[in-house]
């Protein structure tokens, strides 16, 4: 008779999401306790009434652990081990700056300062072939001296390693032996791909997060223990789940832990709905989210950065922040344009309505001078909203554009929904998709009040408004699946037989390291595979990934290879027919659906009253005008709601510009189709 | 037909090629081209000005003062 | 800067425009600039593409004003402005329809050098031009004596094939015999075909993106907009200039051994006239034109400039408003203004980071930001041959980091590229991947003779690697500078490094000059040099000058430097006065005594 609970812990509520045994779900809100996530996540326990031993089936945890820790700079300190001659990795980066123009500008420093770094003779050259074998004394000795010199944790990043492992692991072997108890990682391991600089700086923040994630690990295995848990996850970067162990193992695994659940939610609720094309607009107090789902699967990225210029390559959900929230302050710049943001008031001392000293004007200001937001329910817990401050401090931007106080709402609305849709259109066309195609998902404290307006600018005709959209990540964690990505890279055109066979055994090994995987999490029953293939025309640096059958014999690589140069063309808008293909990073999927609580459906009923009318301001109007308000608990699956109207709930408002129509579906989703033409 | 750089008029104030478009001017009794009115006026007031002498004794000797930026309309 | 309520108290003239549709149309055009970015990143062929991205990418409006950038590489941004600007009148937009794509690398028509290739594309709507979208890339090998294109070239015929601004779309399908007589005339062609298919694919893109704003704010407001958006820039530069004090500002810097004449220098003067809100700069008085490769084109002047004055400006929209408060003048058949057929392959690329030297030496003297100079040489190696693990022949063009000056502010950046470019370095695995070359080390460069120099703020390291050749031959040619010259200090700092390109011979210990080796003019610039298998090559790229009196450093950076392996504990005391204790930290009383008792 146990829950199954999601968990995510944000910066600064911990969210609780939890069903009971008919499948009704609950939600609790603590405190985030940032350095001791099993408190906070305890604390919720408590206040859902399951702490009591036995009580939790199984516990989901999304963490921003591992992103505070480099946020903060705070981990191991770690010593680098790397191929004789290229000490230096590091510190000479790409040689490029982020902006072209400023002499000021500061390289950021290296996770890994130089006198931490040796350099041991070894060497693999591009055909994966022993060129100059490991040094073994070198590598002891390396290991003494940056014990003495202070290193925690150690790195080992050799060149090309990610064709050949053999020197990258016997090192290992060798520091594990010298350093007992100190934790090592392996650049081959953490991440298989060429560039040797993503690579290594990859392998060394995967280092440097040893200790904290063990921690987090610990503590969480402790309370599972107290608690008496059926089963205990953690979240991955990727969107897959783990034992804690796991992430032990992996630390940077966990470094888009918090972000990457809800992704997994917006997957599932597109699953659910019939969406398997979402853009995820997720808005909150000081940013703007965003992400893809592409055929029901979240799109990753490996270009993600720990700040400028420094790498981490790992398989992670594709989430882009830009400086966008309920937050973000408007202000005139020294042309006399009006600009919004990236400055935000954030929670302290947050909007001028919040009455807690901000004085500045945000977006929460304009959308409550417009009357979007409602002064009588509360936003964040406790705050009221004062429309009059809101106002006030509009008016410090409207007196020199000589504009009204509605006016330069509108426009400061504008302007961050504008920029919110160049992000959005970035996360879609950066991977080729037109953003039309998609449905939007919009959650977060603020989403669902800009998703009509986001919709309208991309001509997304679809708003879907998920179930919990306050606490929507932590949903996430309930759902998602233990999940794992491999690769291999091997560059061939495939074009003799042997290449052919290699193919094979690289998918072989890549299924046969899974399984392992899946052995150790103590997962029973064989994954479920996906490969695919990155290739590219011969000649070009990037590669598009495209699905490939198993088995993969000659006929699934020439479909593939015809998927390639369709998809090249949808992309970029060009081909080679006759381009001979380099075949380039072999991956693999595998994953298992754990099992998931069966949701109560929502009954069905007839529209209720709105709680009130209240005047609105919309840009095509003069003047405000009344539109219903209506209480999202009240409202029943079938129910349809036309705009200009409001849905209010207790964590957020979905706004229905005119011209809008809402269908709640069975699942309590709200499903928006927007009008494209005239409303705004 | 195709022209060659070599055969293009040169700004008189800031020494560019000039494709098409020139912006013809008369200054101490030459008819020269400049590429834009900016540079008509940046020429008056501050080129010539500057290197007056250069100039008018490059202009004496009959010799194209290239060297100093000062090219004539033909 | 003022404060931003007095600026806009003073410059915030009405705009036709509503604030709102400003900022909605200028970032949209910005964020196409970037995804025609991105799709060059992920379909190009050449490494100094997707790897390097030596490309820029820009939106020209109808009146053929440059109005959005993305922040790729500025040496072009600079240019681009010109390059188009001179396709557009030579063409004439009267010529123009739809479907053309216009390429053009004539550097002498405003453009930068020879292996910068731009393409451009009118964008129609109802039939007119509503605006241009264009980038301009670096084209490895383009024909000519010297694979990859850098050496010592005489003149422009040597360089490689030249396009004046000619058609290479026509009703939206390649004009075949142009394409035949491009790919026929380049040694990798399959690179040249692949790279230029990826420069215009991006140039589609950005005609939808340009179209759905212009469908949704109709054509004349996009007209009034892109007006306006240049206007804001524009005041916003001149605000800017008008910090400075007014006067006239002078500076030169020199550029060694033009590959001709190893023991000459041609000097870069500016003077630089600041006057209310305009500002000059004046390059008469520099070098007549080199018989070599280092001149610079007229463009590359003006980008060069212009990239000195936006590090001044901070943070504003770049486009044709910025250049405007901006003049340079710089006499023609001058080593700042190339004369056809004079060479300049080596200009843009070598010499342009001592001309940006030179113009923020001047604005240092105006503004009181002051700067060294940096290492100012990238090395440039151009590589050529067949790679014998599948016989087809390859160009690769190398080049590296230097290290920053010491500015006033913090001590140089190391491994850099130039202030009028920002491209990355080839990974050391994607580079022995595609090319018959084995990298023997790749580090900072911290030996004596090309080590940074010394001072309060000091000069940042330059790289220094050493590569082996993989092929049975290789034509190997170079381009850099500063082996003679040094990087000058600032404000009592101590001048840079020098830069250093050796051989050694394989089963030979010694590394030796090409004057040694090979009796080359110059030691840095020459062509077709012909290495073997196991035959080395090293690159060492110089440190940046130092700022400010050295014995008036930090002794705690002092002791950090020490620790980094910068210097030793000896060269702490005699270089920056500075005494260690045994364990490395700083001999607080003793440094005292030593700094202020004098060596």
């Amino acid at each position: 008779m146990g829950a199954h609970v999601g968990v995510d812990t944000g910066g600064t509520f911990t969210d609780l999401v939890a069903t009971d045994a008919a499948g009704r779900l609950s939600v609790a809100k603590t405190l985030s306790t940032p350095r001791h996530p099993a408190e906070s996540t305890r604390n919720g326990l408590a206040k859902a009434g399951l702490d009591g031993r036995g009580d939790v089936l199984s516990l989901a945890h999304g963490s921003t652990i591992a992103t505070n820790a480099l946020i903060e700079r705070e981990g191991a300190t770690v010593g680098l081990i790397t191929t004789a001659g290229f000490t230096d990795v590091l510190q000479i980066q790409r040689v490029v700056r982020p902006h072209s123009f400023d002499l000021d500008w500061v390289r950021p420093d290296p996770l890994v300062p130089r006198e931490l770094v040796r350099g041991v003779a070894e060497r693999v050259d591009a055909a994966g072939g022993v060129v100059r074998p490991l040094a073994e004394d070198e590598v002891r000795e390396a290991a003494r001296e940056l014990r003495a010199a202070g290193a925690e944790a150690i790195a080992i990043s050799f060149l090309f390693s990610f064709l050949n492992q053999e020197h990258e692991r016997r090192a290992r072997e060798l520091v594990a032996a010298e350093l007992p108890g100190v934790p090592v990682s392996i650049s081959s391991e953490v991440f298989g791909q060429w560039r040797e600089y993503e690579r290594t700086s990859t392998c060394t923040i995967d280092a440097f997060l040893r200790p904290a994630v063990g921690r987090y690990a610990d503590s969480l295995r402790q309370m599972a223990d107290d608690l008496a848990f059926g089963e205990l996850l953690v979240a991955r970067s990727n969107g897959g789940t783990q034992t804690p162990e796991g992430a032990k193992a992996s630390p940077v695994s966990m470094v888009r832990s918090g972000p990457a659940c809800g992704v997994i939610a917006s997957a599932e609720v597109g699953r659910a709905t019939g969406h398997p094309n979402l853009l995820i607009a997720d808005m909150g107090g000081t940013s703007f989210d965003t992400g893809i789902i592409h055929e029901g699967r979240p799109e990753l990225t490996t270009q993600a950065e720990l700040e400028w210029g420094i790498p981490i390559a790992v398989p992670m959900v594709d989430v882009r922040s830009v400086g966008a929230g309920g937050g973000s302050i408007g202000w005139l710049d020294p042309a006399g344009l009006l600009r919004v943001g990236p400055q935000s008031a954030g929670s302290e001392p947050g909007p001028a309505c919040y009455g807690r000293g901000g004085e500045a004007p945000t977006i929460t200001d304009a959308n409550l001078a417009l009357g979007r937001l409602s002064p009588d329910l509360p936003l964040a817990g406790d705050v009221t909203l004062d429309v009059e401050a809101s106002r006030a401090a509009l008016q410090t931007l409207a007196g020199p554009l000589g504009l009204a106080v509605e006016e330069v709402a509108l426009g400061m609305l504008a302007i961050a929904d504008n920029r919110m849709a160049q992000a959005l259109r970035l996360v879609s066309i950066d991977r080729g998709h037109d953003p039309r195609d998609f449905a939007l998902i919009a959650f977060g404290g603020a989403g669902p009040l800009h998703s009509g307006a986001l919709a309208r600018v991309l001509g997304v005709e679809r708003v879907v408004v998920p179930m919990l959209p306050g606490a929507f990540s932590a949903f996430g964690a309930l759902l998602a699946d233990t999940r794992f990505d491999y690769m291999q890279t091997f560059i061939t055109r495939a074009a003799t037989a042997a290449d052919r066979a290699r193919i094979v055994d690289i998918f072989a090994s890549l299924e046969r390291r899974a399984s392992e995987d899946f052995a150790a999490e103590g997962v029973g029953g064989e994954p479920a595979f996906e490969r695919s293939i990155e290739m590219r025309y011969a000649g070009q640096n990037w590669e598009l990934e495209v699905p490939v059958e198993a088995p993969v014999d000659d006929a699934a690589l020439d479909r593939a290879r015809e998927r390639f140069h369709r998809e090249h063309d949808a992309q970029f808008g060009w081909h080679i027919a006759d381009g001979s293909l380099e075949l380039v990073n072999f991956k693999l999927i595998a994953s298992q659906p754990r099992s998931r609580p069966d949701l109560a459906p929502l009954a069905e009923g007839p529209l209720p009253e709105p709680i009130e009318r209240r005047q609105v301001r919309f840009a095509e109007d003069d003047a405000a005008r009344p539109i219903p308000v209506y209480w999202r608990e009240e409202l029943r699956a079938g129910n349809r709601v036309e705009g200009p109207a409001l849905v209010a709930e207790t964590t957020c408002t979905t706004l229905l510009h005119r011209g809008d129509s809402l269908v709640v579906d069975p699942e309590g989703h709200l499903i928006v189709e927007v009008e494209q033409e005239g409303a705004s | 037909m195709y022209r060659e750089v070599n055969q293009m008029s040169r700004c008189a104030n800031c020494g560019i090629l000039v494709p098409t478009q020139e912006v013809p001017f008369a200054h101490h009794g030459h008819d020269l081209v400049a590429c834009s009115q900016k540079c008509v006026r940046l020429y008056d007031a501050y080129r010539y000005p500057r290197y007056r002498e250069q100039i008018e004794r490059a202009e004496a000797a009959g010799e194209t003062t290239r060297a100093l930026g000062y090219a004539t309309a033909d | 800067m003022a404060s931003a309520a007095e600026t806009a108290g003073t410059v915030a003239a009405p705009l036709a425009t509503d604030p709102v549709t400003l900022e909605v149309v200028r970032s949209h055009l910005v964020t196409t600039c970037r995804e025609m970015g991105i799709a060059m990143m992920r379909t190009s062929y050449s490494p100094i593409f997707n790897e390097g991205l030596d490309f820029s990418c820009v939106i020209f409006d109808g009146s053929g004003e440059m109005v959005a950038q993305a922040d790729f590489c500025p040496a072009m941004i600079g240019a681009i402005v010109h390059v188009v600007e001179w396709a557009i009148k030579e063409v004439g937009p009267e010529n123009m329809e739809p479907g053309d794509v216009i390429l053009h690398n004539d550097p002498y028509r405003n453009g930068c050098h020879l292996p910068e290739f731009m393409v451009l594309k009118p964008c129609f709507v109802d039939g007119e031009i509503v605006a241009y979208a264009a980038n301009i890339a670096h084209m490895v090998d383009i024909g000519g004596m010297v694979p990859a294109a850098f050496g010592d070239t005489r003149n422009i015929f040597q360089e490689g094939l030249r396009f004046p601004p000619v058609k290479i779309y026509r009703d939206d399908e390649e004009v075949e015999d142009l394409f035949k007589v491009l790919i026929s005339n380049v040694r990798t062609p399959e690179y040249a075909y692949g790279d230029l298919k990826a420069m215009i694919g991006s140039l589609y893109l950005a005609e939808r993106r340009i179209r759905e704003v212009v469908d949704r704010h109709g054509v004349a407001a996009f007209h009034q907009c892109a007006e306006d958006i240049k206007t804001v820039s524009e005041r916003l530069a001149r605000a800017a200039i008008e910090e400075l004090p007014d006067g006239e500002y002078e500076f030169a810097g020199a550029i060694e051994d033009d590959g001709v004449d190893p023991d000459a220098e041609w000097t870069i003067k500016v003077n630089l006239v600041v006057d209310g809100d305009e500002v000059i700069a004046d390059y008469t008085g520099s070098s007549p034109q080199s018989g070599g490769p280092a001149n610079q084109t007229w463009g590359v002047t003006a980008s060069a400039t212009y990239a000195a004055m936006f590090n001044v400006f901070g943070a504003i929209p770049f486009n044709h408003g910025c250049y405007r408060p901006i003049s340079v003048i710089a006499p023609p058949g001058t080593f700042v203004n190339v004369e056809y057929p004079g060479s300049c392959v080596g200009g843009n690329s070598d010499s342009s980071p001592t001309s940006v030297d030179v113009v923020l030496g001047a604005i240092s003297a105006a503004a009181g930001k002051g700067t060294a100079s940096d290492g100012d040489t990238h090395g440039i190696l151009s590589l050529g041959g067949v790679d014998p693990r599948d016989g087809r022949p390859f160009a690769h063009l190398y080049f590296d980091g230097f290290g920053w000056g010491g500015r006033y502010s913090h001590d140089g950046n190391d491994c850099q590229v130039g202030k009028t470019s920002n491209c990355a370095n080839t990974p050391i695995e994607v580079l022995e991947t595609r090319y018959p070359l084995e990298c023997v080390e790749y580090g900072l460069n911290t030996g004596a003779a090309g080590r940074p120099g010394a001072g309060r703020h000091r000069g940042g390291f330059g790289t220094r690697r050493v590569l082996r050749i993989k092929s049975p031959e290789m034509t190997v040619s170079a381009h850099t500078n500063r082996n003679k010259l040094r990087p000058w200090g600032a404000d009592g700092g101590e001048d840079g490094g020098n830069c250093q390109v050796l051989i050694r011979r394989r089963g030979e210990d010694e590394w030796r000059t090409t004057v040694d080796l090979f009796g080359t003019a110059s030691p840095g610039k020459f062509s077709n040099l012909t290495l073997h298998e196991g035959d080395e090559i090293e690159v060492a790229l110089p440190g940046g000058g130092g700022y400010g009196d050295p014995r008036t450093r930090d002794p705690e950076l002092v002791a950090e430097d020490v620790r980094r392996g910068y210097y030793t504990a000896a060269e702490a005391a005699s270089v920056y006065a500075v005494e260690l204790e045994a364990d490395g930290s700083v001999a607080a009383a003793a440094t005292a005594r030593r700094r202020n008792g004098g060596s």
